[in-house]
C-alpha cells in the first residue's frame, strides 16, 4: 500500500471510530439522534456549518470555475465569505426562539407549525428531499474523482467505495457524530487547502507574478466579467453569483437545523465570530488554486481535477494525501449531514405525519435509513452514468433550495401576517422559476442569474399569496412577536439555563397566564 | 387540596435560593410560587431476543403529561404521598393511555438508536405511576440586566427562564 493510501485509510478509520463512539453517546433520546440534543456550542456550530457547506464543490467546482473563467469566479468567493454571517445573524436567534416556542424538531416541521399547514409541510418535505439529493449526487461525483486520483482505481469502483463509506457512516452514526466529525474535518480542510495554496503561490513567485503570468496567457482572465468578457455588463448574472451564497445560505434546510442545535440563542452571537474567522481562512484559497492551475496545468482535460493534479504534479506525496483526505472529508461531512436531513424529513415530516401517524419510533428510524440507502444507490447510478459537473449540480441544487425556502423562513420570523398560502406560493414559484430559468437558459436572454429570477418570483408569491390566505391565528402571531423580542438577559442566567426544561417552562407560564398572575407566597 | 405522589427532593427553599443566586450571580432571588408538574413514570425490563451484544437490565422513561415530551429516566425517583393545593398542580393534557404508548415508542427508539444494527430487545412493563415533580417559580434581579422569572426544578436544581 502506498503512503498516500495509508494516510487516507488511517484518516477514514479514525473518522469512523469517532462516528461510532459518538453514536453510542447519542443513545439518550431520539432528540439526540435528530438534533444532537441541541447541545453543541458556538465554535462547533459555526465550524460544522462551514464544514457542511464547504463541500466537494469547493475542492472541485470552485477551482474549475476559476480555471475556466479567471478572476470572475471570485464573485462566488465574495458571496461565500459573507454567507455564514448573513445566515446566522438574520435567522439564527429568532428561529431558535420560535422553534422552541413551537416545539418543532426539524426545519420542515417548523414551517408546518409556523404556517399552521400540513400542505406547507408536505411541499417543503418533497422539495427538500429531491434537491438535497441533487446536492448529495454532486458530492458523490467529487468523492469518486478524489478516490480515483488518490488510489489510481477506475472511477466507477472508486465511486462505489466512496459512496459506501459515506452511507455506512451516516446510517451507523447520529447527528452528534456528524457534528463532531464535521468539526475535526473542518480543521483539516483549512490546513490542507491553505497549505497547498501557500506552496503554489511561492512556486509561482507570489500573487503579482501569478497575475503577470495570467496576463501573458490571456488578459481577460483578470477581468471581473469572465474569460473573453463573456458576462460583460450582465449585472444580473453577477448579482446572482453574489446572492446565491450570501442569501441562498439561509434557504438550506440542513444549515438551518444546526441553528436549533445551539445551547441558547445567545450563542449565535459568538458563532458569527467563529464562522467569519474560519470562512476568511478558507474561502478564497480553492479559487486561487484554480487560477494557479491556469498557469501550471495549461493542458488539463478535466478542470475539476485542478487541485488533485496540482497536488500530484508539484508537491510531495504526503501533501497530496492530506489534501485529498481533506477533499474526502469535505464530501463526507456534506453528504452525511444532507442524508441525515433527508432521512429525518422523510421519517418525521412525511411518513409519520401523512402515511402512518401511529408508526413507532423504531419504524421511523428504519424509514430514515432506507431513504439514505436509496439515495446512495440512485446517487451511484447518476454519478456513474452521464455525470454532470460538480459545479452545475451544486449551483442548481443550492439555487432551488435557496429559492424555495429563503422567503418562507425569513417571513416566518419577521412577519406576523405571513400565512400558509403565501408560504406555498413562495416555495412553489421560487423552485419552479429556478428550474425553468435554468432548463430554458433564460439567463442568456435576460442577463439575469436563475437565482435572481427565483428570488423575485418567490417574494412576489409570498406577497400575493398573503392576500388570499387566512391571517395566522392569534397564538402564532403572539409567538412570532415573542420570538422577535431580544431581552437583556443576564449572561450568567443564560449560560447555565437547562434547555431541556423549555417545555416545562412554557407550560408553567401558560398555567399562570390562564389562571392569574404569579402570586408571591 | 389534592393528594398526589410527589417526587422527593433534598433541597429546601433557602438552599435552592442560595444555589440559584450563586449560579446566576443575581443580586436578589426570591421565590414567587411552587408548582407541581405531572409526569407518567414507567419502567421496563429488557428481554433480549437476539443480537450480537445482548443487553440486560431495566430502562425507565418519563412522559410529561402536559406536552407529551418523553425522556429517559436515569434512576427510580423516590416518591412521597402528600396533599398539595390543587391550584398549584399543572393541569394534565395527555391521557395516561396515550402517554404509555409514547413511552414505549420512545424507549424502543432510544434503544434502536443506541444499539444500531444489533437489534432492539423486547420490553416488559414492570412499573407505572403518575407522579408530580415540584418546581419553584423564582424572580431574579441583576445590576446590569433585565429582571427575569425562572422555573427551577426542585429535584435537580436545573432551571429555565420563563419566556416573557
Amino acid at each position: 500500500m502506498n503512503l498516500e493510501l495509508c494516510i487516507f485509510t488511517v484518516y477514514l478509520v479514525v473518522l469512523l471510530m469517532i462516528g461510532y463512539l459518538s453514536s453510542k453517546r447519542a443513545s439518550q433520546s431520539v432528540d439526540d439522534f435528530l438534533l444532537g440534543g441541541r447541545s453543541v456550542g458556538p465554535a462547533v456550530t459555526a465550524m460544522t456549518m462551514q464544514g457542511t457547506y464547504m463541500s466537494g464543490y469547493m475542492f472541485m467546482g470552485g477551482p474549475a470555475l476559476a480555471y475556466q473563467q479567471g478572476w470572475y469566479a471570485l464573485w462566488y468567493a465574495f458571496s461565500d465569505a459573507g454567507g455564514s454571517i448573513v445566515n446566522i445573524s438574520v435567522l439564527g436567534k429568532r428561529m431558535r426562539r420560535l422553534s422552541e416556542r413551537l416545539g418543532a424538531l426539524s426545519p420542515v416541521e417548523y414551517l408546518g407549525k409556523r404556517y399552521e399547514s400540513s400542505l406547507v409541510q408536505l411541499i417543503a418535505s418533497i422539495i427538500s428531499i429531491v434537491f438535497i439529493s441533487v446536492y448529495v449526487f454532486a458530492q458523490f461525483i467529487a468523492a469518486g474523482k478524489a478516490l480515483t486520483s488518490l488510489t489510481g482505481m477506475p472511477y466507477v469502483p472508486a465511486l462505489t467505495v466512496g459512496v459506501g463509506v459515506i452511507v455506512l457512516y451516516t446510517v451507523f452514526g447520529g447527528y452528534l457524530a456528524v457534528v463532531w466529525t464535521d468539526f475535526i474535518q473542518a480543521i483539516i480542510m483549512v490546513l490542507g487547502v491553505v497549505g497547498i495554496t501557500a506552496v503554489a503561490l511561492v512556486h509561482l513567485g507570489g500573487l503579482t507574478e501569478l497575475n503577470h503570468a495570467l496576463t501573458r496567457i490571456d488578459p481577460t482572465y483578470l477581468s471581473i466579467w469572465g474569460k473573453d468578457l463573456a458576462y460583460q455588463g450582465q449585472w444580473g448574472v453577477v448579482l446572482g453569483a453574489v446572492l446565491i451564497y450570501s442569501i441562498g445560505y439561509m434557504g438550506l434546510p440542513h444549515v438551518v437545523v444546526r441553528h436549533m442545535s445551539m445551547q441558547s440563542p445567545k450563542t449565535a452571537r459568538t458563532a458569527i465570530l467563529w464562522s467569519a474567522s474560519w470562512n476568511q481562512l478558507f474561502v478564497f484559497a480553492p479559487y486561487l488554486l484554480g487560477l494557479c492551475g491556469i498557469v501550471l496545468l495549461p493542458n488539463l482535460s478535466d478542470p475539476e481535477m485542478v487541485i488533485p493534479e496540482l497536488a500530484y504534479t508539484f508537491f510531495p506525496g504526503v501533501f497530496a494525501a492530506i489534501l485529498l483526505s481533506a477533499v474526502m472529508a469535505a464530501v463526507m461531512s456534506t453528504s452525511d449531514s444532507l442524508l441525515m436531513q433527508a432521512g429525518t424529513i422523510l421519517s418525521r415530516d412525511i411518513y409519520q405525519r401523512f402515511i402512518d401517524p401511529k408508526a413507532d419510533h423504531r419504524r421511523m428510524v428504519w424509514v430514515s435509513r432506507l431513504l439514505i440507502l436509496f439515495v446512495g444507490v440512485v446517487g451511484v447510478a447518476v454519478a456513474a452514468f452521464e455525470p454532470p459537473s460538480v459545479f452545475q449540480l451544486v449551483i442548481f441544487g443550492f439555487g432551488v433550495l435557496g429559492n424555495s425556502f429563503i422567503v418562507p423562513y425569513v417571513a416566518s420570523v419577521y412577519s406576523t401576517k405571513a400565512n400558509r398560502v403565501g408560504a406555498i406560493a413562495a416555495m412553489v414559484s421560487g423552485a419552479v422559476t429556478h428550474i425553468l430559468w435554468t432548463e430554458w437558459n433564460f439567463e442568456a436572454v435576460t442577463g439575469l442569474h436563475p437565482f435572481i429570477g427565483g428570488l423575485v418570483m418567490s417574494i412576489l408569491g409570498m406577497l400575493i399569496g398573503n392576500f388570499f390566505g387566512k391571517v395566522p391565528s392569534q397564538k402564532i402571531q403572539q409567538e412570532v412577536e415573542g420570538a422577535k423580542k431580544g431581552r437583556n438577559i443576564s449572561r450568567d442566567l443564560d449560560r447555565h439555563a437547562s434547555r431541556e426544561l423549555a417545555p416545562e417552562a412554557r407550560n408553567i407560564e401558560l398555567h399562570f397566564r390562564s389562571s392569574s398572575e404569579v402570586r408571591p407566597t | 387540596m389534592k393528594e398526589g405522589s410527589i417526587i422527593a427532593t433534598d433541597w429546601d427553599e433557602p438552599a435552592m435560593v442560595d444555589w440559584i443566586a450563586q449560579k446566576t450571580r443575581a443580586r436578589s432571588v426570591y421565590v414567587q410560587n411552587q408548582v407541581y408538574y405531572p409526569y407518567l413514570y414507567i419502567q421496563y425490563r429488557l428481554q433480549q431476543t437476539g443480537g450480537l451484544f445482548r443487553k440486560k437490565g431495566r430502562i425507565a422513561c418519563t412522559v410529561d403529561l402536559v406536552s407529551g415530551k418523553e425522556a429517559i429516566a436515569d434512576t427510580m425517583p423516590v416518591m412521597e404521598s402528600r396533599w398539595v393545593p390543587v391550584e398549584n398542580m399543572i393541569q394534565e393534557g395527555v391521557q395516561r393511555e396515550e402517554a404509555r404508548k409514547r413511552a414505549e415508542a420512545y424507549v424502543y427508539a432510544s434503544l434502536s438508536v443506541g444499539l444500531k444494527w444489533l437489534g432492539t430487545p423486547t420490553l416488559i412493563l414492570e412499573e407505572e405511576e403518575i407522579c408530580y415533580r415540584p418546581f419553584w417559580v423564582m424572580s431574579c434581579e441583576w445590576e446590569r440586566a433585565d429582571p427575569a422569572k425562572i422555573v427551577v426544578d426542585a429535584v435537580s436544581g436545573r432551571y429555565h427562564p420563563l419566556f416573557t
